[in-house]
């Protein structure tokens, strides 16, 4: 099962900056499938940092299963899988060694999960990081994080540095674990491709605002899903 | 938990560790006649206490190979707990300046009087051991306070008040270094006060280590 995100009247500002979220009311629901997506700079980050709690809200509310991440419910990061660009490794570790350090932390971790995974994204247990591309690394992380049988899954662009291959058999997984576990998928990109197939409902960020937060087949309105990327293209167009 | 860490902490930093220890035999067996050989060996270790520590609290933004806050953030591990494990973590990288300022005045009875003031005459042992270890809080935590308090001043929008968060952090640590050397120095304070470089040196230490605190917990 997945968890229920309940946002209200919720603002961030940063301490000393900018207003990057504004009044922002929605909620997703157990098992949805959401795409984030919005021109850089839209607060995609950061609304993903403040459901992991990485940051407190300036005003209203941000709830996972009832509670507020900020004031650090750190079990349920148990089933919570965060994939970030952000998110690095020291280079002088081996996959194994990675993989090994992350499961410690994990009372769920399968590792027959992970060896499905490890196979699926051709990663090699004996490869040194430091020797690793973007793109691969990326790869060990998925392994890692999936490999917890989340019931949350953060994703906060990292499709974009997977090649082609690479980017189908995630969103592929991520659509599987979606359907078969009902995990809730919260996943922020710029990569428009295998969306629509694969995502139940798109947001769109507007310089910290929602100007769209609705089920992909309302959004698309009857139009084929080939013209999900030019309509979003379009809508994001129009909002600058 | 904590020794998975450790264990991880060792594994990556046992080429320095090695180093680290084959420098000391080879500084205390060819250079002891000289006193100098003793500063030297109080600014490596010194330098081995300071390097990890980026490591330690994580990165904030993009840096590959790094290990990334986000990452340690993340975990299922209690985030008050994780600050502790990051102390102790650090502490351990100080275990070699420890031991040898610990050891020195046993070993090395004159050194106060040669080239490195470690213990002025008449001072009690007991306190001097103590202080060591509060001495080495206080540097603990700015070397993590500072880098954070950094990363902050960086987001503010305009150069006057960067520069003025600046001016104000640095000011801040020299005159907490100021006090404590005032409180230490043999000259003015401590001569009928043996504790009283202890109380300061207390003090300054434990306000390090709350802003750590406050500034660990809200990192990101």
């Amino acid at each position: 099962m997945g968890v229920n995100i309940d946002i209200q009247h919720l603002g961030y500002r940063v301490p000393h900056g900018k207003q990057v979220l504004t009044d922002m009311n929605l909620r997703i629901a157990s098992g949805d499938f959401v795409a984030v997506l919005g021109a850089n700079g839209a607060g995609k980050t950061t609304l993903l940092d403040l459901i992991l709690g990485f940051r407190k809200p300036s005003q209203g509310f941000l709830k996972v299963e009832n509670e507020k991440p900020y004031q650090d419910n750190w079990q349920s990061r148990q089933k919570t899988a965060y994939l970030s660009e952000k998110v690095d490794i020291p280079g002088d570790w081996s996959v194994d060694d990675f993989l090994k350090f992350n499961e410690y932390f994990y009372t769920h971790y399968n590792h027959d999960i992970e060896a499905g995974y490890l196979k699926l994204f051709r990663v090699k247990r004996t490869d040194r990081l430091g020797n690793m591309s973007a793109g691969e690394i990326r790869r060990v992380q998925i392994v890692a994080a999936l490999s917890v049988e989340p019931n949350l899954i953060v994703v906060d662009e990292i499709t974009a540095v997977l090649d082609i291959v690479g980017r189908r058999h995630f969103m592929s997984l991520l659509k599987r674990l979606n359907q078969e576990t009902k995990c809730t998928i919260v996943l922020a990109t710029n990569i428009l491709e295998d969306l629509a197939t694969n995502v139940s409902h798109v947001m769109l960020l507007r310089d910290g605002v929602v100007t769209t937060y609705e089920p992909m087949t309302t959004f698309l309105g009857g139009s084929e899903q080939a013209v999900f990327s030019q309509k979003v293209a379009d809508l994001l167009e129009e909002d600058q | 938990m904590i020794f998975h860490f450790v264990k991880r902490d060792f594994i990556s930093h046992r080429l320095p560790w090695a180093i680290l220890i084959l420098f000391t035999i080879f500084s205390l067996m060819f250079f002891s006649y000289n006193h100098l050989i003793y500063l030297g060996l109080l600014y490596a270790y010194l330098l081995f206490a300071m390097t990890p520590m980026t490591e330690m609290t994580g990165a904030k933004w993009r840096s590959q190979h790094v290990m990334s806050r986000s990452y340690l953030l993340a975990l299922p591990v209690e985030r008050k707990t994780l600050f502790w494990f990051t102390q102790f973590r650090a502490l351990i990288f100080f275990m070699p300046l420890i031991i040898f300022c610990y050891i020195l005045p046993t070993f090395l009875p004159e050194a106060h009087r040669i080239y490195i003031n470690f213990v002025p005459k008449n001072f009690p042992i007991g306190i001097y051991h103590v202080l060591v270890l509060v001495m080495v809080v206080w540097l603990l935590n700015c070397m993590m306070s500072l880098p954070l308090g950094f990363e902050k001043v960086w987001t503010y929008p305009t150069q006057q008040k960067r520069l003025r968060a600046y001016i104000v952090m640095i000011g801040v640590f020299l005159f907490e270094l100021f006090l404590i050397i005032l409180s230490c120095s043999e000259t003015y304070l401590y001569a009928s006060h043996p504790f009283f470089p202890l109380i300061v040196t207390s003090a300054v230490a434990f306000l390090r280590f709350y802003l750590t605190r406050r500034s660990w917990l809200t990192s990101l």
